[in-house]
């Protein structure tokens, strides 16, 4: 049974999820304390002194969808570029002179510009110097998954968005995105196409927090059931302000989003808790230390953000069609990004500022050459 | 009056519903009337046999036809492997006992160390692999091993039924750490089978959230079997119901430390910052 | 070895029945009553409602099983 019935038939009353229940219930400072205190000594136990780095490629704001949230939406009259493979490659190889030996592609959902023959092509060009190359994508079947596993990808980040489908329905007006379901189903059609990498979460702010959390925590002990052999991570995503200006209805406050990740982490003490530049730098060193155990650093989230590539090819694209920019646009016009940098310290000042912390900072964490 | 209280959930194996979650087995006993005086007390649902060569020597052996003593109507009879030294000959049983005509269910137990009956995990999962395939509800006896139990829901067992402690010790859970994560894993129900000496051991491991437990030794050597049947019936009953009601978490050990510097406190500022 | 006889191994020993005999016979001339046993022919087990008429052939392994109480 894929979550999504899990879900459809009421969310099952299992010993943690009830424990979950209480760790995001409403508390005072000192028990948030007490809390943080437990999170950090169990991520302590299960990652040591550690914090993986990594950074996000965006290969494409192209996208088909509408989400009232995202810069990328299609009704948004935004300059989109595509890169080619040696753009992609130019990224990359700028990254991993940085340090980087994992990097995650990110794309908006655009059949036609981003297909999984196209990131497969992008990941097969990436494998010869990266380690370790995972995809945050539109959600695929099975067999389209399998292609991009076997050029070598071992990880697949899929949020939902919100898990509440009431909620889901009129923020996903068009596109493929709007069902609900079968978004909600990617992360196990994925584990069985072979990736060992599993990225969740919501993109917080869109629903009340404590009852998105209870529903994020029911998908984390169901993965953590059906897809036993992948390791499981959790992303913290909130919403930033995007082009399109959208006001998040349930806006989720720092110390809010401190209860959520210290709860996850004493509920599930063995999953990763990713957090990216969204967030500004006091709350990422501050929850460093609390749970987090994966983070991108230096990141940009536009096409071409690392070193200008695709900027010959910015348009914009309204009903399907590509629309040339006007003349004076041309030369300075830049991909919109899909959301602010909150962290936009460089990866050298992050990476001392860790260390500062007493964290270790992690740039590659396997290799899949061992099991070739 | 006590008010009535909702019946615990039902234990659902294959499909199949079953109000009790004690499983007992028929060896040991004293005699077929204590046996079925304490399948009587336990109440049971399922009850494991075994298979056996018939005696031709001519003597009455009482236990010789447990059917006589065990109604199949009354009873889901699963018959087990014991015996077996590989996966060839469990499989061999297996076919054996469907001839009788009773539900395909197998109790697949492989131990080919006599002496301690320790399930061997590689012959066990080449047995269930080809006894899914001939379409048995396979109910396999393993060790504590995690991944084991994973593999073998993988290749389509009903349920997994690791022990607590080797048979007949009655040390009761000795495995519990690897039974927890079995549980927190498992996709089938978890039967805890073996070395559960003692009620209080069968109420443990319905509170950790196995979804039932195998009772013989326990029972069949009891001074009074019966007595001790009824004795797992209501630790069974407890534990199941303290679980759904669901146990207030043990407080962390040293929850109350406090470190120097708060761990939150960049969540307050200092006001100079501002 | 006359034609007129049919010797099997029951449980390992031999037993020589007139020719014709059956499963069901041998089980009988070994007091064993059908109800009760499983029968397995050459290593392969036999439906309860399959073995009682079906003749023996020369030489035919035949075990008689029980369920018996077992844990």
């Amino acid at each position: 049974m894929t979550f999504s019935e899990t879900l459809h038939q009421g969310l099952p009353q299992s010993a943690v999820l009830r424990r979950f229940a209480e760790l995001v219930a409403p508390c005072d400072d000192a028990a948030l304390e007490a809390l943080a205190a437990q999170a950090a000594a169990t991520t302590r136990r299960h990652f040591g002194k550690t914090m993986r780095l990594f950074a996000p490629l965006y290969v494409s704001n192209e996208c088909v969808n509408i989400c009232n949230y995202c810069g990328f939406s299609r009704n948004n009259p935004i300059f989109r570029t595509t890169l080619t493979l040696d753009q992609v490659e130019a990224e990359a190889r700028h990254l991993a002179a940085e340090g980087f030996r994992a990097i995650l592609l990110v794309a908006g959902e655009h059949p036609k510009f981003v297909s999984n023959t196209y990131l497969a092509d992008c990941t097969r060009r990436l494998r010869a110097f990266v380690p370790s190359v995972s995809i945050e994508v539109a959600p695929m079947e099975t067999e389209e998954y399998r292609h991009i596993v076997d050029a070598g990808a071992d990880g697949v980040t899929v949020f939902q968005e919100t898990y509440d489908p009431v909620a889901y329905a009129p923020l996903h007006p068009s596109g493929p995105k709007r069902d609900f379901a079968w978004r909600l189903d990617c992360p196990e059609r994925a584990y069985a196409a072979g990736f060992r990498r599993i990225g969740i979460g919501a993109l917080l702010g869109l629903a009340p927090w404590r009852t998105e959390a209870v529903r994020l925590a029911a998908h984390v002990e169901h993965l953590l059931k059906h897809c036993w052999k992948a390791s499981l991570a959790v992303s913290f995503p909130r919403l930033r302000p995007a082009a399109s200006g959208f006001n998040p209805q349930f806006p989720l406050a720092d110390r809010d989003l401190v209860q959520l990740v210290c709860a996850l982490r004493v509920a599930f003490p063995e999953i990763g808790l990713t957090l990216s530049t969204r967030e500004p730098a006091h709350l990422r060193d501050g929850l460093a230390g609390l749970g987090i155990t994966m983070m991108s650093a230096g990141a940009r989230t536009e096409p071409g953000g690392y070193t200008g590539a695709g900027r010959e090819a910015l348009h914009r694209t309204e009903r399907g069609k590509s629309v040339p920019l006007a003349a004076a646009e041309v030369g300075t016009a830049e991909a919109t990004v899909q959301f602010e940098i909150g962290d936009p310290r460089p990866h050298s000042v992050v990476v001392a500022r860790l260390r500062q912390l007493g964290l270790d900072p992690i740039w590659k964490d396997w290799d899949a050459a061992i099991n070739a | 009056m006590t008010t009535p209280q909702p019946p615990p959930q039902p234990l659902v194996i294959a499909g199949r519903t079953f109000r009790s979650r004690l499983l007992t087995g028929t060896g040991k006993f004293p005699s077929p009337e204590a046996m079925r005086a304490a399948l009587e007390a336990s109440g049971t649902e399922i009850v494991t046999v075994a298979l056996r060569r018939a005696d031709l020597s001519g003597e009455h052996d009482p236990f010789a036809d447990i059917l006589t003593h065990i109604d199949p109507a009354r009873y889901l009879l699963l018959p087990n492997t014991s015996g077996a030294m590989n996966a060839a000959e469990a499989v061999r049983l297996a076919r054996l006992a469907a001839s009788a005509g009773l539900p395909k269910w197998i109790k697949l137990e492989i131990h080919p160390d006599p002496r301690h009956l320790l399930p061997d995990p590689i012959e066990t999962l080449l047995a269930a692999e080809q006894l899914v395939k001939e379409g048995f509800i396979v109910l396999p006896y393993i060790n504590a091993d995690p991944v084991l139990a994973k593999r073998l829901q993988d290749v389509g067992t009903a349920a997994v039924m690791p022990l607590a402690a080797p048979i007949g010790t009655n040390r009761g859970l000795e495995t519990r750490g690897q039974l927890e994560i079995i549980i927190e894993q498992a996709t089938v129900p978890v039967v805890i089978d073996a070395g559960l000496g003692a009620p209080s051991h069968a109420a443990a491991a319905l509170e950790m959230g196995a979804d039932a437990v195998l009772v013989n030794t326990a029972i069949a050597i009891a001074s009074d079997p019966a007595a001790m049947a009824h004795a797992f019936r209501l630790a069974v009953d407890a534990g199941r119901i303290a679980y759904e009601t669901g146990l207030a978490s043990a407080a962390p050990v040293g929850a109350k430390a406090s470190p120097t510097s708060p761990l939150t406190g960049f969540l307050r500022p200092e006001p100079a910052l501002r | 070895m006359s034609t007129d006889s049919v010797t099997a191994l029951a449980n390992g020993t031999p037993v020589t029945l007139p020719a014709g005999a059956t499963i069901g016979d041998l089980a009988a001339h070994l007091g064993l009553a059908p109800k009760a046993i499983l029968v397995e022919r050459n290593g392969e087990a036999l439906l309860r409602s399959e073995w009682p008429a079906r003749p023996l052939s020369e030489g035919d392994r035949i075990e008689f099983i029980r369920m018996v109480a077992g844990g």
